[in-house]
């Protein structure tokens, strides 16, 4: 695909870093300059293409037709802005477009309603329990948290991971997903109550909130 | 505020997503309320912990590194090589998973025949000088593919098998290792090959693990075998001796 003996090209797929002739510059070309990019973002990347298909498979599958995506479209992006944010935009397109219901279910905002079981769960004392000892609990049910997490829907472990795992503001997430910020705010908060209430089940069902009563 | 309404806003606190007049009063009230403190406190904890048991996979697999170096050019362009021999099958093995590589199925099967029918024909020759699986095991290896595991030579499901060798091949442009078995009077070459190249099978491998499926495709019985990081091809030109042996193997 490349020759490295070619002078600095204009594509992302140029090879190494190439000097100016008669100057001191070096100049990173696309493709290098595309590596260096993906270099720091790659681990984040296929922990979320895992979180997302929870089958290595797949999200082998998933990761390298996204960042073979984001090769091909180098071009497009803009130097300056948001590589990571570019490139977990191409990632959630990628598994979106193989689960039409998930982008589907992505794209309906949730009303407050619905958002009802939040406050009943508040009352828990299971999940009071959780709260008070969260490492407790990991020490006695076996992988809560991934159990947990592996259970929501997708659209919403989608705003979940991207939130809480790889750190991305609200705003940055509706535009990775392409959907508005009150969407993401409202998946975020079921998705949260979701998580609170497997993990106050786990809890109960385990006699660690038996354990934890006063 | 008081704590109810100031409940609802600590995870946006949390994310540090309110606007400077929220964000003062929940600071200013969380100073002056133990039980909300305490509690925004234990959701901060919770969420720390979500995050690190979360991150506590490891990184990206080595597997899908080598399929995009191969596809970007970036691995070495391979030398020919010859070896004396003569087969009835040709079998072909993917390491890793799949990947889309954009080539063309038919072109990849037929270089891959052409490498066999090199083989058939005396033209190319094996560069492992020790034909044992350790020493193909370190060859493969160097090259990129660390999670093939070669069969133990001898009997195996009723099939006589004995390694010949193994040498570097290209296919589509993408590094391949050619493993030579002898296998009931019959050669046999195993392919492996970058998970890139799965896409481009004429069968879309996807066994489930520990699952095996085939398919016949222009005179090839393509068999995949399936585990939880890898998937095999398996093709040979005769159904009737197909050494599944090997498949079962890894």
């Amino acid at each position: 695909m490349a020759d490295p003996n070619r002078a600095i090209g204009t594509t992302p797929r140029d090879i190494g870093r190439v000097d100016r002739p008669g100057t001191k510059e070096v100049v990173l070309d696309p493709h290098a300059q595309f590596m260096q990019l993906l270099e720091p973002e790659r681990d984040a990347l296929w922990r979320f293409a895992l979180r997302m298909c929870w089958d290595r498979g797949s999200a082998e599958d998933c990761l390298q037709e996204a960042i073979m995506t984001a090769y091909r479209k180098f071009s497009d992006f803009t130097i300056g802005t948001s590589f990571r944010a570019w490139t977990f935009r191409i990632l959630s397109n990628v598994v979106l477009n193989a689960n039409s219901q998930t982008r589907r279910r992505l794209q309906r905002h949730v009303t407050h309603e619905s958002l009802d079981m939040v406050e009943a769960l508040e009352r828990e004392q299971a999940y009071e329990s959780v709260l008070a000892d969260p490492t407790g609990l990991l020490e006695q049910v076996a992988d809560p948290i991934k159990r947990a997490v592996r259970g929501l829907p997708p659209h919403e472990r989608m705003v979940f991971l991207l939130r809480a795992a790889e750190g991305f503001r609200y705003k940055e997430i509706a535009q990775i997903l392409d959907i508005p910020m009150g969407t993401v705010m409202s998946h975020l908060f079921r998705a949260r109550a979701r998580l609170r209430e497997t993990l106050a089940d786990f809890a109960r069902e385990s006699g660690f909130v038996r354990s934890h009563t006063p | 505020m008081k704590c109810p309404q100031i409940r609802n806003l600590l995870m946006a606190y949390l994310d540090s997503e309110l606007d400077a007049r929220d964000t003062a009063e929940v600071a200013s009230h969380l100073e002056a309320c133990e039980p909300c403190r305490q509690r925004y406190e234990n959701e901060q904890r919770l969420e720390r912990l979500l995050v690190t048991e979360l991150e506590r996979d490891e990184g990206m697999p080595p597997s899908v590194w080598r399929g995009l170096e191969v596809s970007f050019g970036v691995r070495p362009a391979v030398p020919v090589w010859r070896w004396a021999a003569a087969a009835a099958a040709v079998l072909i093995l993917t390491a890793g998973t799949f990947f889309f590589l954009g080539g063309d199925r038919a072109e990849l099967l037929r270089q891959i025949g052409a490498a066999h029918a090199d083989v058939v024909a005396g033209r190319v020759e094996t560069q492992v000088s020790l034909p044992k699986p350790k020493p193909v095991e370190a060859f493969l290896r160097k090259r990129g593919f660390d999670d093939v595991h070669v069969p133990q030579l001898g009997m195996a499901d009723g099939h006589e098998v004995e390694l010949l060798g193994a040498r570097e091949e290209r296919f589509l442009g993408m590094l391949a290792v050619n493993l030579m078995f002898r296998c009931c009077d019959q050669l046999v070459s195993v392919f492996v090959l970058p998970a890139a190249a799965a896409a481009s099978l004429p069968h879309r491998l996807g066994a489930e693990p520990g699952s095996v499926a085939s398919v016949l495709h222009e005179g090839f019985l393509v068999e995949t075998v399936g585990r939880s990081d890898t998937v095999l091809a398996v093709v040979t030109e005769d159904t009737a001796g197909h050494p599944t042996f090997l498949s079962s193997r890894f």
